[in-house]
């Protein structure tokens, strides 16, 4: 009623006032980041803290823009994506089919793994970095396979919840159309299962993020990660306040654009219960208790 | 299926499968016992460096630093989170892009930062992973305050509660399964990130054992020190899920929190049997 209401309401303002919504809802998300921007820029220009620790937020900015503009932060961003995209589709192509059987074709099975997978899941892919490096070598492989591993165990566990938790009615219908299993496993069970998988695409998601920037660090040259290291070694502080801000910012909006496509997604499914979903500000991948399968 | 028993005997027999290809593979030379080292002697060798040289110390530090992060961002996560999340839509809106982006400061690149501050001691490291740890927490305690039924707090009105009473006897209880999954992602990310930082910035810890085993390519290390580690996280991990139903006595073991998924109605409603107005105008026949 209250959108019918708000339709009916005559367009009073031109333009200007479309504008000026737009900028006052932007200026109600972001006031608090430009406070602590202007608050930053401010006590380093008092000289309230070090300057040599904390630069001018303005400076670093101007840093950002020169690494943009010598081409560094793309090549750097580039590489980091391509790596992370790799792990990420490594994880997809493994772990969905895996999850697809143990969660569809054979739960008996899944139930007895249980153990040895939730054990397999804790393993810390960092302790384990040198045998890695050991059969890939230094490079690109190895991180992308350290990567894949990270994300694997959420993509595995997810799938298997979102497959056990397809409406029984809708495979009930298929079996009566009588599709077969494979058919069915693909028709019917994939897209249902496919919102709680993307939760798990999410979360391995942020895992990846986190991991990849550390593995970069260890283990190879290039990507963000490694500029953020080669600016800690060398004492460019400015260069590490621009690497961490372009790393933060990236991975604020994946965050983002992921959260956009789960919605959709949600909002696509038939199930959806209004109150039941998330509120659309939530962002941020909900921690699902994957672990606890 | 012959029961819970038969379940728990073919849950041994696949771990003892998988410990016996791993220990035969090395000794057969399918794989080479330098790369892969059979698990007997992993053990042996994580026997020897836990009892003859310093690995017991190594592990305290890095369980000292990871249990005190994880401690202050289960203190800190929850109070953020209620705090963000409970005032006002105005400031929760503003809020959300700032939190977004202090939630995405990687541990291993903060670490960097934190460093120039706070030294290469022991501060610097509680700091990283109290930082990585509170936003987890934040986020459960957000989206508890959030998914609140409202019928509860007008219930909760009608007996004449003051705000502190409803926080206290309906938010807080309602919030505390998601709480602790919270807790328990904190508490895997914790391990994880404090690993990488060990292997960067430190002479002790972990990470920093991992690393010098890996100069000195000695195979036998690395698993022990891997096996070590996963094992202190496992551990973690159980006595939170213990903790968690111990504490959480009302809620079932359920597959997964059905909040974010769409298609998890089922198991909303049996967590909490709560007649909805949307169910109620929806007809559907749950």
């Amino acid at each position: 009623m209250e959108a019918l209401a708000n339709e009916q309401r005559p367009p009073t303002k031109l333009m200007s006032s479309v504008q000026l919504t737009i900028a006052k809802r932007l200026f109600d998300r972001l006031w608090a980041v430009l406070a602590v921007g202007v608050l930053w820029e401010g006590v380093t220009r008092f000289h309230w803290v070090d300057v040599d620790f904390l630069p001018p937020l303005s400076a670093i900015l101007w840093r950002i823009g020169g690494m943009v503009l010598d081409g560094r932060i793309v090549w750097h961003t580039a590489l980091s994506g391509a790596r992370a995209i790799g792990g990420l589709f490594l994880a997809l192509a493994t772990g969905v089919p895996l999850g697809l059987t143990l969660g569809y074709m054979y739960p008996s099975v899944f139930v007895i793994l249980q153990p040895i997978l939730r054990v397999l899941s804790h393993i810390n892919p960092f302790s384990l970095m040198p045998v890695f490096f050991l059969f890939l070598g230094l490079g690109n492989q190895a991180t992308v396979v350290v990567v894949a591993w990270m994300a694997f165990w959420p993509i595995v566990f997810y799938t298997v919840a979102g497959v056990s938790e397809v409406d029984p009615d809708l495979i009930y219908i298929g079996r009566s159309m009588a599709a077969s299993r494979f058919r069915l496993a693909i028709m019917v069970v994939l897209p249902g299962a496919l919102p709680t998988m993307f939760a798990g695409v999410r979360v391995a998601s942020t895992i990846i993020f986190f991991s990849l920037v550390g593995v970069e660090m260890l283990g190879t040259t290039g990507g963000l990660g490694w500029l953020v290291h080669n600016c800690a070694m060398n004492y460019q502080i400015h260069g590490i306040y621009a690497a961490a801000i372009v790393v933060v910012v990236l991975g604020y909006v994946m965050q983002l654009v992921l959260a956009d496509i789960h919605h959709r997604l949600l909002a696509r499914s038939s199930l959806v219960d209004s109150d039941v979903t998330p509120n659309s500000n939530d962002h941020n991948a909900f921690p699902c208790d994957w672990k606890a399968l | 299926m012959g029961g819970p028993a038969l379940v728990q005997l073919e849950r041994l027999a696949i771990v003892a499968v998988v410990v016996a290809c791993w220990e035969v593979l090395p000794r057969l030379n399918v794989v080479s016992p330098l790369f892969i080292p059979p698990p007997s002697q992993v053990v042996s060798t994580l026997v020897h460096l836990l009892v003859y040289e310093n690995l017991a110390v190594h592990t305290r530090i890095s369980l000292l630093r990871a249990v005190g992060g994880l401690t202050v961002g289960a203190v800190l996560g929850p109070f953020l989170g209620f705090a963000f999340g409970g005032f006002s839509p105005r400031l929760e809106k503003a809020a959300a892009p700032l939190v977004g982006l202090a939630s995405q400061a990687n541990p291993v690149v903060l670490f960097h930062v934190v460093v120039l501050f706070l030294g290469i001691g022991e501060i610097s490291k509680v700091t990283v992973i109290a930082w990585l740890t509170t936003w987890p927490i934040a986020f459960s305690a957000t989206a508890g305050l959030r998914t609140v039924d409202p019928n509860l707090l007008r219930v909760g009105r009608a007996f004449g509660l003051t705000p502190l009473g409803l926080f206290r006897r309906i938010i807080l209880p309602w919030s505390m399964p998601l709480l602790f999954i919270g807790l328990r992602l904190a508490a895997g990310y914790s391990f994880i990130m404090l690993i990488a930082a060990e292997m960067m910035g430190t002479s002790s810890g972990l990470g920093w054992f991992v690393v010098q085993s890996q100069e000195s390519y000695s195979a036998p290390r690395i698993f022990a020190a891997a096996v070590l580690t996963s094992g202190l996280a496992f551990v973690t991990d159980s006595f939170l899920s213990v903790l968690e139903h111990t504490v959480v006595y009302w809620t079932p073991r359920a597959s997964c929190s059905g909040v974010h998924s769409g298609n998890s109605r089922r198991i909303w409603n049996f967590q909490r049997p709560l007649i909805r107005p949307s169910h109620l105008s929806g007809g559907s026949g749950i």
